[in-house]
Formats: structure tokens, C-alpha cells, sequence
């Protein structure tokens, strides 16, 4: 064989130069094309590798993964765990996309890294223990990926060095976000808790004969059925011929489906116009619905309605609202209601929006406002006492808790992370989720033996916060039912201003219709 | 590798052919030995020495890597050829042809090997026959078109160039008459035709020819015209042929195609080169090379001769000893080098000849083969008897074979494997009785003919070794007499004793031979010499002397002198046969009635051997006492042919006579010789399968035949050596430890020189415990 290769390759010049030739040339060729095409993994940073173009892995170690605008605050992070090794300490994971293609997505990243980590800073000064070490996961765009990251956190979660007790982020709600919360739940029995998606396929149901869909699943932000339920109850005035409901029909979002089903509830009076679907080609891209708008707009402009419930992304509600705003319907003003997501909508709004929306200079009102449930504004505490005298503990506590935070944010007392922004609610409610974590993981740890508490005692955690060991966020009260949910949580309206171009605070809305009971007591039933 | 018994050394991965080629058998490059001067490798051995299996070895293994072109000169088919159209071919262009098929042929690295050059000379050389029809020109040179490159090296760029010069060729055949002589027509269409690289080609080629100051078209008018002249013109004219074709293939590796493509050298292997043929192809191989034309083809010829020829050397030269002589025994790699000096044309070719001495097998490699020969032969039908172990006696008669090929095969390849093959179907019933003669008489079928009757395995090894090789010198006349001047020279010792005996045997031929011009032939035949034995290697004087006990007086070759001889064959006693001396020196005129005589005489087994020896025997017991360089006296050189006729009280008697205690006139070494120098002789009792009482006398079990104490002992020490010196059998180590006793003992009586006795049973025990025989000579070196 050796001697058939021999002469075959290399007994002559010309056949050594061909050889040669040929097998630089091949050589070179799988070298350029294999890494490229057949998915050969790439090491990016330490756990971090490289799939499919995308830096794929858990890190804590002060990797940015490749995203300029949280590379301060994952620097803190990292600083801030190297503080807790060698400590007794448990690991929560942040896992949600890290490698944001667009500069909106990207600062609003930040906002939730930052929230991550500011509450991680908080609690590892709250003489509690054990520590927090706080790592971020990327499961790729959409979460595609979210299979290898969650391999690696199972990982993790038996690891006697890293503990993992607790997994959140989770700020998309896709079918992916789905199935990465079923495994780490029901499969590895890892406590999650979602701080910032809103659909309730991401939710138990209550009751008490129902079987938790997920077990250990713990929310600090209401669903979108709550966020519509509260909505409606906010506009509990209106008749059905003034609403009309325009909805997308892309499969698979189950952010868009819930906030299509709330916003479906009967109302009274004579009956409206027929719901206006249409079909985006994924979360952010536009594609031809711009066309679409404009026809729902003439139709629209046909009908009795004032007030459009918009179950979509928000970067199709930027669109609507535009293409809404320029259809001429002898200057009838439309409010847009949609539901949290789009408190990110500002980010996508340019000079030349807001001046659409605005329409006519001399007009006393804007030709479309929108408006929709935030988890949360910083404006709100202050807002909705202002005028009473005591204020209930349901506003003061988490007054307190947002100066404190802002205070810690003002001084910079956590160091370098960018700059906060409270204003989208992102930092605010990855802060209260993180906290609950915390509180969650106290409370086990001084239950059980040993310097750290077991995954099951720590999701066993999540129903005894109520009540007397309810959270105060900055959001408000977290106090958590049996499934998990937190009850009752006030959600703030606001409206975007296109005068002031500003979050406008404009009430606090209940999903229960009325204020959180006192001490926040979850009552039988729920 | 098929049939490479005993050229490991040669042809393993850094033996002398792989690194002369450049390729090992199996295509790994080599680094090239020498260059870019090359020698030419002659390979030299006498018959039987597997040199032609060695070429073909080569063609066979290393054929498949590099170019190798095969020719047997000894073939008749060039000179057949040659004969059709002596004008316009000789048997040295046929042989060329044959080899620029051959490269032309070649489907490895590189493809064919183009000869453009070759075939303009060809074609010059087929249109030079002026004489010639032009049909029949034509047809001569219509004959080389397949010699014609298909490339565009010789079309240039066109292949159509080709095509058109065919044509033409063809046009030309219908165009008859020709207005011009077809050399030129021939010529003018070439020319016309050829590329401006061709032109190049032929121009560096034929412009160097003599007279054709660089004009290519010239240079081959004249070689055609020198090939026509014939003698010393065409000789010139077939050695710048093969320049030719080895400029063709030099050009073919030294260009950008073939550097590229090309690795190794090319070879030329040339059979049996030492005749005629061969020699016209070697010597301007020679000259060529001396004179600086250097190539890089690796030209691989056999000779017979040791010293490869004497066309090598020039009878006024004094260097001879410069040639370089290689074995593969003496290791490494031949450190040849031209040497320095001398003017071309005026040295001896054979500075740029390589000799290499063909290897003997050794011991091991005998047995091997033995031991190969007789799984053969025993394959299926005894396989299954032996299966469970060898029987008893298996082992001892299998080291007896093996000692007995060792010993008659001197390690010769062809002895070994045709005496292996005997061994392989020979049946040994005893083997302590078991003689080297009955090896040689084992049936064998001959390879040729494997349907054919089998023959005992000395007549067909004489057949292989003698009669299908006979001296290229040889008269016709003596072709059918040689064999059987050999086999009566078997027992002759060198010098008077041999001419002697061919004086004898060939009275009544016009033509006659004497001992020293065979001595002469045997030696152009490639067959040692040795200074005490006119058959001077082992194997073959016993086959012959096999051949001569067996030969009846009839058979003997009409040598007249027979009868003579027969005719004292009776009288074996201890008579001196002065009658039968005058008989065998006899006048011619009663031969006849004497021949008869010897038919009667001889027709037992043994006849003419006895005749010969009686006959040298009455030649020396006329000279005495006078000296003789074999034996010391003439007497006891005739004692010694005394005693190989059958004469042991005689031998005894002489020396008994001779000891110095009774002729004070002798000196004891002198005496000690004469007993070497007599008990050297040959005995014929194994050969006839009589019983051998020799080794019962040596130890003294058989009672002499009378005499004192001294005639006693000096019997039984004769009988002792000369059973210790005869080797037909393995040494037996207790008969020689009897020596010292025996030479100690004949210094009971107080006698002049028992210090060299007491001296001699030293040296002669020392010489048995090693197997040595005690009078050394060259053909008797392997032994042991």
C-alpha cells in the first residue's frame, strides 16, 4: 500500500509537485470551508463556543460576548464574583440572546444586565448568606441554541463549586423560551424564575386542582392576560363599537397570541368592528405589513373606534402607529393600547416618527397616543400617592426600595456599569427578579444544612413568599401564589407622548381590579 | 522476487542495482551512485552462475519502475534478421531496434522513450543500398516507421507533421522511378518535415558525425555511405548508432518533461555480452563514454571471463590491475572512478568497466534451497508420510545431501538448485553409505521437457553447463569432441600431464587442440582455474569423472589413442605396463584394431578411466626419476595415476620404497609431499558402486596384502589420507585422529627428519579438526 502510494505520488518531480499542489490546495480549502460550513466549534471565552457564527455558552468571567454596550457591566460582574469565590455561594444564571444584532436591542440588554447585576451587588451586602455569583448564558438569537446552553447550566447545577440554584432572564416569549424552561424545570429540576416574559404559556395556571405546566417555574412580572386584564379594568369604560382589536397572526409567538386572547375579552355595548389581523415575517422585521397597515387604517377610519388594541411586536406597533397617523380621517385621534412590550417602542422611534404621530403642529392633541401596561415606571410611586397622605405600604415599600436603588445607581456606588436607564422598566424588574431569587435562596439556606441549600428547597421557597416574607421590588410587591405567579401586581399605564416624547405616567392599573391586599396576603383561591 | 536465490546483496533497497538505477524493486527513489561518468557494469562468472538470471531478475523487478531494455546477444533472431538484407541491416542494428522497441514500449513514469535520433540513422542506413530496387528501399525504410515518436517532440508541435511525413513516404513508393537516389529523396523529405526542435536534435547528433561539420544531413549520407562500405566503415557507423539511441534517451530524461517526469536511470541489459554481438555494442559504449559522450544509461552486460573479456584490454597496456573488481561479498558499494589520464582511444576500455564478480550461495542459502527444492518435490504425496515428524534417518541423510550439494556446488546456484532437485527425488536407504557420486546420479526431468524421461542429474547439468556453452573459439570441428576431451582431461593434473593426455586422444585429427589452448577456452568460458587440477572447479571434474568411469570404449570419441590404453586396461596389476605405455603412445596405424580392443576392454564401467590413468601413469614411470611440478618426481605422479587405476599395492610399494629410511636419499619432507601428492588421487571404487575397503585399511581392520612393518603402516596411513582427501563423503573425525599415531609410529626405528614427521601430524590434525583438505589448491578452498 505504501509502496502503490509511494509510486503513484511521489516517484517523480512532477508527480511530487502535484502531489503537492493538490494536497495544499485541499488542505487549504477544508481549512477555509470546514469551520465555516460544517459548524467546527470555535472557542470564543472560557465556557463560550462558537456555533453557527454565534458565541454559544454560560460565562462569569467578565466576557462581553462581543456586545460593547454591556462590557462595563459585565466587567462589575466579573469583579463582583471573583469578591464571592472562595465564599460559600450559589450561581444564578442569566440566560437571554447576548449578541443583539440591533442598537435598540442592545441598550436594552444592557438595561437588564445592569438590573441583573445590581441586585446581585445589593444582596451580597445584605449580610446574607450565601453569596450570589451571577453568570450570563447566551442561547443564541431567538434562543435557537438554547439546547447546548441548558446542557451546560445542568452542568453547572451539579457542580459542588458553581452551584447553580436559580435561572432567569428569559425576556422573549418564543416557542424555544418555552422549551428551554420545560427542561430546566420539569427535566433538571432547576428553580427559574422569569423576570420579563409575558406570555402566559410561560405561566402556571392557578387553581388549586390544576398540576403546574412547569414545576419551579416563579414570575415577578404579570402575565399578558393580567396586563390586559388590568388594561381593561384601566378602560373598564368602553364600549365594544369604540374598541377594535388588530392582531398578528405569526405563529409561534406566544407574547402575541396571550395579548391577542386578553385584549378578546366581551365588552358591553353594541358590537364592533371585526378584529384586523396580519402576518409579520418574525419579531423585527417589517417586511410588507406596512402595506397592510395602511389598508387596517382606512377600514379603521371607517368604524366607531377611538381605541385600537394592538396585539403585535412593537416594531410592527411603531409602524401601525405611523401608518394610522397618516391615513386622513377628517382628524380623528386614535389611542393605541398594547400590552408591555411595547415599552421598548421609543427605541425604535426616530425625529421624523414622533413628528407623524404628533400630526398636525397646532392640533391640541397628538393624532395617535400610545398607550400600554409597563411592568413597571419609576414615576409611579410617586405619581399614584401623590396627594394622600399616608401612603399605603403597597406604594411606600416600594418607593423606598426605587430610591435606594436610585441611589446606589447616582452615587455609582457599584461601580462603572453605563449608564441606567429606569425609565423601560427593564432594570427595575431583572432587579426585583434577582432580589426574589435571593430572598428564595436566604430563606431555604436557613432551613437546611450545610452552606448551600439544595435546587428543590429553593423552588420550595417560591409559594412561603407572601405575606410576611413578601419581596418589596422596586416594581412593587412580589407576593407569590402557589403556581408561582405574582399576585396581583400592579402594572403602571403610560403613554407615549409625542409632544414631550416621554413616558408618561398616566395611572396604576390592577389585574385584580383593586389595590394589593394588606401585607400582601394572598387570598384562597388564586 | 521471482527466482533471486543468492542476489540479496545485489538487488535489496540499497544494493548496487537500486542505487545504479535509482529505484529500488519496489519504486522508492534512491540517491544515484556515480554520474554523471558511468561505468559500464559488466557482471562476471562462469556458466551456471545465474548471471542471465540476474539481468532477467532485473528487467522483471526493477523493469517496472524504470525503463529497462532486455536483449539476449547470444538469440539468433538479429543475425537471422541481419541475413535477409545484409546490405541495409546487421545484426548490431536489429539489436538496436529490438531496443528501441523496448524503451519505446515503456508505459511508466514519463511514457515512452522517443528515438528520434536512432530512427534517422535507421532510415539513413535502410536507403543506403544503392543497388537496392526502390521498392525494396522503401520497403526497408517503411519497415521503421513504428520506431517513429507519436509525441510532438519529433512533429514539433504538429502531430500532422507526422502524418505528412507517412505520406510522403508513400507518395514517394508511387513516384517511381525516383529521379534521385532514395537516400536523398529520404532525406529531403525528412528535413523538409522535421520540427525546429527535431532539427536541433539531429543537428547536435549526426553534425558531430566524422565529415559532416555539423550538417546533420551530411553526417547521415555519411553514415549510411560508411555502412555500406562495410568492415571497419559500418562498424563505425553501428557504434554511432547506438550513440544515438542513447543520446534519444539521455535527451528524453534531460529535458524539462522528462526531469519533471522522468526519475531513475534508464537501463540497457545485454546477455551473454561477451560474444560478438555484445562486444560491438559494448565497445563503443566504451569509447563514448571515455572520450567524455557521457549518458546516463545504465548498460548491465555478463561475461564469462573473470576478467571480463579481452576486448577490454589492450595487449600494450600495463595497467590492467586498475580495472575495478567488485563482489558482493566484500560489502558495500564498488568505489569506481574513472581513472585519471591516459588519451582516449589509446587506453583500455576497461577503465570504464565495472566488474562485478557473481555471488556463490553460502552455506545457508544452500541449504535453503535445498530445503525449498525438496518441499517441492515431496509436495503431495510424501507430505502426507512425514506429517507426523521426519522418520528416522530423515535428518541424518538430509545432512548428508546438504554436505554433498555443498561440496560439489562450491556454491555455484545452478549446481545447487539442479542438485537439489535431484536430492528432492532421491530416496537415501543408507545414508553412512550415502557418497557425493550417488547425488550425482539422482534423476531429474529436465525443465525443458518436464514430460520427459528423467536423467541422472549430472549428465544434465553437464548438458547446462558444457555443451550448451561452449567457447565462442572454439573450432567447429572439436564441438562435438569437446565434452569429451573434458571428461579425459578430468583426471589430468595441469601442464605435461594434461597435454599428455589430449595428444592421445586426439591422434588421427586434422585439427587438433592442445591442453594449454583448451586451458585457454575453459577460461574464456568463465571456469576457474586451479594450479594442480586441469579442471581447476570441484563440481564439474567430478561430474566429468563420473562421465568417464561411465564411458565405454566406443563412445570415447574416436580418440585413437584408446586403444592403447584399452588395451593395458586388462593388466591393472602391479606390472609397469610398458607394453600398454608403448601402446598408448603408439604410431596411428594400429589404432584401429586397438580401438576395437578397447571396445572390448573398456566395456565394463571404469574402462576408459583406467586407460587414462594407466596411460599418464606409463607417460611419468618413463621420466623417472626425473622432478615433475605436480607430484615432485615423475614417479610419484605416476603413483599417483597408479593408485587412482587401481594400483594401491604399487602406490604403497613406491612409497614404502621411497620412505627415507630405506632410500637415505630422500629427505622425510620431500616424502611427505609425494604421500600428499599420491593419495590426492581419485578413487574409482565408490564411483562403481564397488565396495570400498579403504577406511577398513586406514584403521587397520583389513589386513594388507603382506609386506613389514613398515609397508603395514605406511598402507594404512596412505589409505587414511586418502580417504580423508577423496571428499566424497563427510570427514570422519575418528580416522583422522589415527594421523598423529600412525606418523609417530614410523619413527620407531630411528630415522632422518622424524622432527618433520612429529611436525607434519601437528599441522595435519589441526588442518582435520578444521575439515581443511591437506594439500590446499583453488578448487578445493570451500571445503570445510
Amino acid at each position: 500500500m505504501l509502496n502503490w502510494l509511494y509510486n503513484h505520488l511521489w516517484a517523480t518531480r512532477l508527480k511530487k509537485a502535484v502531489t503537492i499542489v493538490v494536497t495544499v490546495a485541499v488542505v487549504t480549502t477544508v481549512a477555509i470551508v470546514v469551520p465555516r460550513n460544517v459548524g467546527g466549534s470555535d472557542n470564543c471565552a472560557d465556557g463560550v463556543e462558537k456555533h453557527g457564527g454565534e458565541c454559544i455558552g454560560v460565562n462569569g468571567s467578565g466576557y462581553d460576548f462581543g456586545t460593547p454596550e454591556i462590557t462595563k457591566v459585565s466587567d462589575a460582574i466579573a469583579a463582583e464574583n471573583r469578591r464571592v469565590d472562595g465564599r460559600p455561594h450559589i450561581t444564578v444564571a442569566m440566560m437571554l440572546p447576548l449578541q443583539p444584532e440591533s442598537g435598540a436591542e442592545r441598550a436594552q440588554l444592557r438595561s437588564d444586565v445592569q438590573g441583573a447585576y445590581l441586585a446581585q451587588y445589593r444582596a451580597n451586602r445584605a449580610e446574607q448568606k450565601p453569596l450570589i455569583r451571577l453568570v450570563l448564558a447566551n442561547p443564541g438569537r431567538n434562543y435557537g441554541q438554547q439546547a447546548r446552553v441548558v446542557d451546560q447550566l445542568a452542568v453547572l447545577a451539579d457542580s459542588t463549586r458553581h452551584n447553580l440554584r436559580a435561572v432567569t432572564g428569559f425576556n422573549l416569549s418564543l416557542r424555544n423560551t418555552v422549551d428551554a424552561v420545560d427542561r430546566l424545570t420539569n427535566e433538571l429540576r432547576i428553580p427559574v424564575l422569569i423576570s420579563r416574559a409575558s406570555a402566559d404559556e410561560l405561566a402556571n395556571t392557578e387553581g388549586r386542582e390544576s398540576k403546574p405546566r412547569f414545576r419551579g417555574l416563579a414570575r415577578v412580572i404579570p402575565t399578558n392576560q393580567q396586563q390586559a386584564e388590568a388594561l381593561a379594568a384601566f378602560h373598564g369604560d368602553l364600549n365594544d363599537d369604540e374598541t377594535v382589536l388588530v392582531r398578528d397572526t405569526r405563529p409561534d409567538d406566544v407574547y402575541v397570541e396571550s395579548l391577542a386572547r386578553a385584549f378578546s375579552r366581551d365588552e358591553p355595548g353594541r358590537a364592533g368592528a371585526k378584529d384586523q389581523t396580519f402576518v409579520s415575517p418574525s419579531i423585527s422585521d417589517a417586511g410588507e405589513t406596512g402595506n397592510d397597515f395602511t389598508l387596517i387604517g382606512h377600514n379603521i377610519c371607517q368604524s366607531r373606534a377611538k381605541v385600537v388594541y394592538f396585539a403585535g411586536r412593537p416594531a410592527h406597533l411603531r409602524l401601525f402607529a405611523l401608518k394610522l397617523a397618516e391615513v386622513p380621517c377628517h382628524g380623528r385621534k386614535y389611542k393605541v393600547v398594547s400590552g408591555s412590550g411595547a415599552a421598548t417602542l421609543d427605541r425604535y422611534m426616530s425625529d421624523a416618527d414622533w413628528n407623524k404621530l404628533r400630526g398636525d403642529e397646532s392640533a391640541k392633541e397628538p393624532t395617535v397616543t400610545v398607550q400600554y401596561t409597563a411592568p413597571g415606571h419609576p414615576a409611579a410611586w410617586s405619581a399614584a400617592s401623590r396627594g394622600a397622605k399616608n401612603r399605603p405600604a403597597h406604594l411606600a415599600e416600594p418607593a423606598r426600595e426605587l430610591d435606594e436603588l436610585r441611589g446606589l445607581v447616582g452615587r455609582e456606588g457599584a461601580g462603572d456599569i453605563g449608564p441606567v436607564e429606569l425609565d423601560d422598566s427593564r432594570t427595575m424588574l431583572v432587579h426585583d427578579g434577582v432580589r426574589t431569587i435571593a430572598r428564595a435562596v436566604y430563606l431555604a439556606n436557613a432551613q437546611s444544612a450545610g452552606a448551600v441549600p439544595p435546587r428543590e428547597r429553593v423552588s420550595a421557597q417560591w409559594s412561603r413568599l407572601e405575606s410576611a416574607h413578601r419581596v418589596a421590588g422596586t416594581s412593587g410587591w412580589v407576593c407569590l401564589t402557589n403556581a408561582g405567579n405574582p399576585y396581583d401586581k400592579p402594572m403602571a399605564v403610560v403613554e407615549l407622548d409625542p409632544r414631550t416624547r416621554k413616558l408618561a405616567f398616566v395611572g396604576l392599573a390592577w389585574p385584580e381590579g383593586r389595590p394589593q391586599p394588606k401585607d400582601c396576603v394572598v387570598p384562597s383561591g388564586t | 522476487m521471482s527466482d533471486d536465490l543468492g542476489f540479496g546483496k545485489l538487488l535489496d533497497d540499497d544494493g548496487l542495482v537500486a542505487r545504479l538505477l535509482g529505484k529500488t524493486h519496489k519504486g522508492r527513489n534512491r540517491p544515484l551512485l556515480y554520474g554523471p561518468d558511468l561505468p559500464v557494469v559488466l557482471l562476471t562468472g562462469g556458466p551456471g552462475m545465474g548471471k542471465g538470471r540476474l539481468l532477467r531478475c532485473v528487467r522483471d523487478e526493477f523493469g517496472r519502475h524504470v525503463p529497462a531494455a532486455h536483449l539476449d546477444c547470444a538469440a539468433p533472431v538479429y543475425a537471422e534478421r541481419a541475413a535477409q538484407h545484409p546490405t541495409t541491416r546487421s545484426d548490431v542494428t536489429e539489436a538496436l531496434r529490438e531496443l528501441a522497441v523496448q524503451f519505446g514500449a515503456w508505459g511508466g513514469d514519463g511514457g515512452a522513450i522517443p528515438v528520434p535520433r536512432l530512427y534517422a540513422g535507421l532510415v539513413a542506413v535502410a536507403a543506403g543500398d544503392p543497388l537496392a530496387a526502390s521498392a525494396t528501399g522503401l520497403e526497408e525504410v517503411r519497415r521503421h516507421d513504428d520506431l517513429l515518436p507519436k509525441g510532438s517532440f519529433w512533429g514539433g508541435v504538429l502531430h500532422r507533421a507526422f502524418r505528412a511525413y507517412l505520406a510522403a513516404l508513400a507518395a514517394l513508393l508511387a513516384a517511381q522511378p525516383l529521379a534521385t537516389p532514395l537516400i536523398t529523396a529520404i532525406l529531403d523529405e525528412l528535413f523538409e518535415r522535421v520540427s525546429s526542435e527535431g532539427r536541433a536534435a539531429l543537428e547536435d547528433c549526426y553534425g558531430a558525425y566524422s565529415g559532416a561539420a555539423g550538417h546533420p544531413r551530411l553526417g547521415l549520407h555519411a553514415l549510411s555511405v560508411d555502412f555500406q562500405q562495410g568492415g571497419e566503415g559500418r562498424a563505425n557507423a553501428e557504434s554511432f548508432l547506438f550513440r544515438a539511441l542513447r543520446e534519444d534517451i539521455e535527451a528524453a530524461y534531460a529535458s524539462v518533461r522528462g526531469r519533471m517526469a522522468r526519475a531513475g536511470r534508464p537501463a540497457v541489459l545485454l546477455d551473454h555480452a561477451d560474444n560478438p554481438l555484445g562486444r560491438r555494442l559494448l565497445r563503443p559504449v566504451l569509447l563514448d563514454r571515455e572520450s567524455g559522450h557521457h549518458d546516463r544509461v545504465v548498460v548491465c552486460a555478463t561475461a564469462r571471463r573473470a576478467d571480463g573479456g579481452r576486448f577490454l584490454y589492450r595487449s600494450t597496456d600495463a595497467d590492467a590491475g586498475t580495472v575495478t573488481v567488485w563482489g558482493p561479498a566484500d560489502g558495500g558499494l564498488p568505489a569506481w572512478q574513472r581513472t585519471r589520464g591516459g588519451v582516449p582511444g589509446l587506453v583500455a576500455p576497461a577503465r570504464g568497466v565495472l566488474l562485478v564478480r557473481m555471488p556463490t550461495l553460502t552455506t545457508e542459502q544452500q541449504n535453503n534451497e535445498v530445503a525449498r527444492l525438496q518441499g517441492h518435490g515431496r509436495g503431495g504425496a510424501a507430505g502426507a508420510r512425514v506429517s507426523g515428524g521426519h522418520p528416522p534417518g530423515e535428518h541424518a541423510s538430509r545432512l548428508r545431501v546438504e554436505s554433498g550439494v555443498h561440496r560439489l556446488s562450491g556454491g555455484r546456484p545452478r549446481f545447487v538448485t539442479r542438485l537439489g532437485e535431484g536430492a528432492a527425488s532421491l530416496r537415501v536407504r543408507d545414508p553412512d553409505a550415502f557418497t557425493d557420486w550417488d547425488l550425482l546420479d539422482a534423476p531429474v526431468r529436465s525443465r525443458n521437457e518436464p514430460e520427459g524421461r528423467p536423467v541422472p542429474v549430472a549428465d544434465l547439468l553437464l548438458d547446462d553447463l558444457i555443451v550448451r556453452q561452449l567457447p565462442e573459439e572454439l573450432p567447429p570441428e572439436q564441438h562435438d569432441h569437446w565434452l569429451d576431451l573434458l571428461t579425459h582431461l578430468s583426471v589430468a593434473h595441469t601442464g605435461a600431464c594434461a597435454q599428455r593426455l589430449v595428444q592421445s586422444w586426439q591422434e588421427g585429427r586434422d585439427v587438433r587442440l592442445s591442453a594449454y589452448r583448451i586451458d585457454e577456452l575453459l577460461a574464456d568460458s568463465g571456469w576457474p582455474q586451479c594450479s594442480r587440477h586441469f579442471i581447476g572447479d570441484r563440481g564439474l571434474r567430478h561430474l566429468l569423472m563420473r562421465r568417464l568411469h561411465r564411458m565405454r570404449g566406443d563412445e570415447a570419441g574416436g580418440g585413437d589413442g584408446a586403444g592403447g590404453a584399452g588395451g593395458v586396461s586388462g593388466g591393472t596389476g602391479d606390472g609397469p605396463g610398458t607394453g600398454g605405455a608403448s601402446g598408448g603412445t603408439g604410431d596411428g596405424a594400429g589404432a584401429g584394431g586397438a580401438s576395437r580392443g578397447a571396445g572390448d576392454g573398456a566395456g565394463a564401467d571404469g574402462g576408459v578411466w583406467r586407460a587414462d590413468h594407466v596411460l599418464l601413469r606409463d607417460h611419468f614411470a618413463d621420466r623417472f626419476p626425473s622432478a615433475d611440478d605436480q607430484c615432485g618426481t615423475a614417479a610419484a605422479h605416476a603413483a599417483h595415476h597408479h593408485l587412482a587405476a587401481g594400483g594401491v599395492d604399487a602406490a604403497v610399494d613406491y612409497l614404502t620404497g621411497g620412505f627415507p629410511l630405506r632410500d637415505a636419499t630422500r629427505s622425510m619432507r620431500e616424502w611427505c609431499a609425494e604421500l600428499l601428492a599420491i593419495a590426492g588421487a581419485p578413487c574409482a571404487a565408490p564411483l562403481a558402486g564397488a565396495p570400498d575397503d579403504r577406511h577398513a585399511r586406514a584403521l587397520g581392520e583389513a589386513p594388507p596384502s603382506g609386506g613389514d612393518w613398515l609397508r603395514r603402516r605406511i598402507d594404512r596411513l596412505l589409505h587414511a589420507v586418502w580417504v580423508y582427501e577423496d571428499r566424497t563423503r563427510p570427514v570422519d573425525q575418528a580416522l583422522a585422529g589415527t594421523w598423529r599415531q600412525l606418523l609417530d609410529r614410523l619413527t620407531d626405528e630411528p630415522v632422518p627428519g622424524t622432527e618433520v614427521l612429529t611436525r607434519m601430524a601437528g599441522e595435519w590434525a589441526q588442518l582435520a579438526q578444521e575439515r581443511q583438505p591437506l594439500s590446499a589448491c583453488a578448487c578445493t578452498r570451500h571445503l570445510g
